[in-house]
């Protein structure tokens, strides 16, 4: 019995759930595109999502994937990382779940630098919920918990990966497929923790960012140098009748499994078990405790 | 001073230092037991700490024996009091003609001399501090070696063995060693001066042994590590840290990637990641820390990963007692996060047990796909005993899926089977990918959240899935150990208690048969959840139980209620934090002997 191997991405047999027009099919379809021209194979990737509208998103590709709990696509995806560092890990899930009840796992492993990319699609709401207020919805924003417009600040992804250290910084926008698809392809390439902010608006709940607000107001950057903190911070302030897309910031920096006593050398998932199989002497390691 | 003749044998001796946070009590305190340990004599050691980093007051116990011991004794033969907190938190546990060591500058006697006086203590007081400082400005420390060998010099052991043990610690560093070795001939001369050798120590059989001092945390390390462990997830939570500590000192050479997340949350989530990598992973907390993760314990449980959980159980709720014990935990092991989803629960009974259970639980975990718990507490993370060195055991990793067979052509990774139990398979394995999730979901893990979920078929699944889970708790039932029984047969009372109180109560069953008219036995338990059935014949066998557990609800007497509908009305609860012993466990058993 041999098993046929898989080589297309798209799931068979499944389709997405969001509703037409949503942004989140232009960010998989540009993710599949982007993983297939690399040469990838489906059981060579982990997807891993946590909840929302936006993290179904692995259920429709035939790569392996985790689905967790609301808030922590990253720290499932730096377990598969450092158990298996030559799988591809990419993360996904959108501006409640990343910016929101996952916001600590966003800071310290941007910080933590690990080889994974990770992909948030930025809708400014929650739509699985129904249209409440998210961490990155614009201020006056008349939502269903908001009935006077939201009072908090939004959150700004872009200066808060920069300010935790991540590597590779960048923005995208689903209307743009092209575009997309580049950022994702450089996203992958780099080494270390590459996050994008993907613009991926929602059709039924936000009405105020719309494809019209945001095709009037995005901008691709030139000349740029995304070497320069002060330059990519500078940047990164700009949201409002301006919108940069791009790599705001990209920097080599040692990765998390460079960096590790056990992944710098070996790959976990592949050494043998115990103390003997390991070639551990028992008798020496007890030494500390006579 | 004593001629040789007037000597008091010893087959058994127990001491407490008491101090101040920052005095060097307990890396002092694992150098004497190994020296004790050398000398082939068996060894116990427990800490009482408080949260603090400097200062407050902290003890150390020590005690050696001839014959094996299974638990520290709440009777103090010698106090060794660095502050006045010692005599207020321990002069009461000083036997009748017991010795005080004290420093005279520190401790202030006035409010004790009554009753030391009343009970006839032999005080041996010095400039413990200042004999210290002589030796060298900067190190206090060194009051605890000057205390330790006077102690030495007051039992009629050898210096040398423990100078050995101090080089051993201390390789390298020549100026500390030299310090330790003025302290140690310090120590002797100020005994000499006072007391002199009081005592004559029965001499061990036991010769160049190769035992070793390890405390119950170190213990479920090193069984994870013999069990393979590849992913340590965790975040730093007292008693549970050195687990952390111990396993990152060694992660290049064991192999062990250990990883301290930002929080709880994170830890216990990188772990289903590794898990579902195909590696070993386990991650190590208390209470506090498993009311973080308990979102993640049902998605382990849903998802069927398996994962290992140490819970070093401390007094809560909440913050609670955090450097104490307690075995309040138990009901939230079993059910900690909102559905119904299966573990197992296992409460190691010693140091030994600790490392061979942590070895039964990651075997569990994958044989049967579920979140396993190891149960320790304080009273057991954190006491320090001489076992015999540790074993390998079969590593057992369950049913992995790496390409078609006839009994699994395509891969399902929830395929419903009779015991309950689906292949797994790990990435890049070639047709076996699949998505790991949390919402319910058919045999290929394919979602039913979004459009499938009001559907008939919906309904269908979940009931099937929820038996399919629940399935394995049954073969569980069967595998699991029931309670072991100790003391005598058909005994008049019978103590039944769960996890670490094992050594306390054993020995409180000695005490008991020996001293009273009664007859008594005990009946522990170390696998708690799911409890086989089989129990019910065991609780058959009792005409008076009487239930010792440490916590106030009545837990594991709960258990038993709601498995077998069988009831212990008569309870012995310690609720001040310390480990119980065994005078604590027979005073207070003794209530119930007329029953």
């Amino acid at each position: 019995m041999v098993i046929q191997l898989n080589t297309r991405f798209k799931a068979q047999g499944k389709k997405p759930n969001w509703c037409p027009g949503c942004g989140d099919h232009g960010l998989l379809s540009a993710t599949i595109k982007t993983v297939e021209k690399k040469g990838l194979l489906p059981n060579e990737v982990v997807i891993t999502s946590g909840i929302g509208c936006s993290s179904s998103f692995p259920h429709w590709t035939s790569a392996y994937g985790i689905h967790a709990i609301h808030g922590r696509a990253l720290p499932p995806a730096i377990g598969v990382h450092m158990a298996n560092p030559e799988l591809t890990v990419i993360s996904v899930g959108g501006d409640g779940d990343g910016y929101g009840i996952g916001g600590n796992h966003f800071i310290h492993t941007a910080r933590r630098n690990p080889n994974i990319t990770y992909m948030v699609m930025n809708n400014q709401i929650y739509g699985l919920t129904l249209g409440q207020a998210s961490p990155s919805s614009q201020l006056g924003h008349i939502t269903t918990t908001t009935p006077e417009g939201v009072e908090e600040e939004p959150i700004n992804p872009i200066a808060l990966a920069l300010g935790a250290g991540a590597t590779f910084v960048a923005r995208a926008y689903t209307r743009d497929s092209k575009h997309l698809q580049m950022i994702i392809d450089k996203a992958m390439d780099h080494r270390g923790f590459a996050f994008v902010d993907v613009i991926s608006p929602c059709v039924t709940f936000n009405k105020l960012n719309t494809y019209e607000w945001f095709n009037k107001r995005v901008y691709k950057l030139e000349d740029h140098d995304t070497s320069d903190p002060s330059a990519a911070f500078g940047k990164a302030m700009e949201w409002g009748d301006k919108i940069p897309l791009g790599i705001f910031y990209q920097i080599d920096r040692p990765t998390l499994n460079d960096k590790n006593p056990v992944t710098r050398n070996k790959i976990p998932v592949k050494e043998p078990l115990g103390f003997n199989a390991q070639n551990i002497d028992m008798e020496e390691v007890f030494d500390e405790f006579r | 001073m004593s001629d040789k003749n007037s000597k008091l044998p010893i087959k058994r001796f127990s001491i407490r230092y008491g101090g101040s946070a920052g005095d060097g009590l307990q890396s002092t305190g694992r150098l004497i037991q190994k020296y004790f340990n050398k000398l082939g004599y068996s060894v116990f050691g427990f800490p009482g700490t408080q949260s603090t980093i400097r200062g407050g007051h902290i003890w150390q116990h020590i005690e050696f024996a001839v014959d094996k011991i299974f638990n520290f004794s709440q009777e103090l033969d010698l106090l060794i009091a660095l502050n006045t907190d010692t005599l207020l938190t321990h002069s009461k546990d000083l036997k009748d003609g017991a010795i005080l060591i004290y420093d005279t500058s520190r401790v202030k006697l006035d409010n004790y001399q009554e009753l030391l006086d009343s009970k006839n203590i032999k005080l041996v007081g010095g400039e413990l501090f200042r004999y210290a400082r002589d030796i060298n400005k900067t190190s206090t420390v060194l009051a605890m070696t000057i205390s330790t060998a006077a102690m030495l010099r007051l039992l009629g052991l050898s210096t040398d063995e423990f100078i050995d043990t101090i080089r051993k610690r201390f390789v390298n560093k020549e100026k500390i060693i030299e310090f330790n070795i003025q302290a140690v001939k310090k120590g002797v001369e100020f005994m000499n001066a006072n007391l002199g050798t009081v005592f004559s120590c029965e001499i061990p059989e036991k010769k160049d042994t190769r035992d070793i001092v390890v405390n119950g945390n170190e213990a479920i390390a090193l069984g994870a590590v013999a069990s393979g462990l590849k992913f340590l997830g965790q975040y730093p939570i007292t008693p549970a840290s050195q687990i952390m500590m111990y396993l990152s000192k060694h992660s290049e050479k064991f192999g062990v990637v250990v990883k301290q997340a930002e929080d709880e949350i994170a830890a216990i989530n990188m772990v289903i990641g590794a898990s579902f990598a195909g590696v070993r992973a386990m991650t190590a907390t208390s209470g506090p820390g498993i009311s973080l993760k308990t979102e993640a314990i049902g998605y382990a449980a849903m998802t069927e990963t398996p994962l290992v959980i140490v819970n070093s159980m401390r007094g809560g709720p909440s913050t609670g007692i955090p450097t104490k014990m307690e075995q309040s935990d138990l009901m939230s092991s079993i059910y900690a996060s909102h559905g119904e989803s299966p573990r197992v629960v296992l409460a190691p009974k010693s140091i030994e047990d600790a490392y061979y259970i942590t070895i039964r639980a990651f075997n569990l975990a994958d044989k049967y796909q579920l979140p396993v718990f190891i149960l320790s507490d304080f009273g057991l993370s954190e006491r320090t005993s001489n076992v015999t060195p540790f074993v390998e055991k079969k590593i057992e990793r369950g049913l992995i899926w790496t390409g078609p067979t006839e009994k699994f052509p395509v891969f399902k990774r929830k395929q419903i089977t009779e015991n309950g139990v689906s292949p797994r398979a790990f990435p890049p394995t070639v047709g076996g990918e699949y998505i790991l999730v949390g919402a319910e979901h058919d045999e290929f893990s394919n979602s039913l959240s979004g459009n499938r979920c009001g559907l008939p078929l919906s309904q269908e699944i979940h009931e099937k899935m929820t038996r399919k889970r629940f399935r394995k708790l049954d073969y569980l039932q069967e595998e699991l150990r029931e309670g072991e029984f100790y003391g005598e047969d058909n005994a008049d009372h019978t103590i039944i208690c769960w996890g670490s109180t094992y050594g306390a109560v054993k020995e409180a069953i000695d005490y008991l048969n020996t001293n009273t008219d009664n007859t008594w036995n005990m009946l522990s338990f170390t696998d708690i959840h799911p409890l086989p059935k089989r129990t019910l014949k065991l609780l058959e066998r009792i005409n008076h139980p009487i239930m010792f557990e440490v916590n106030f609800t009545g837990q594991f007497a709960g258990l038993l209620q709601m498995y077998f509908k069988y009831s212990v009305d008569d309870r012995i609860m310690l609720l001040g934090g310390e480990a119980p012993t065994a005078s604590f466990i027979s005073k207070e058993a003794m209530k119930w002997r007329n029953k």
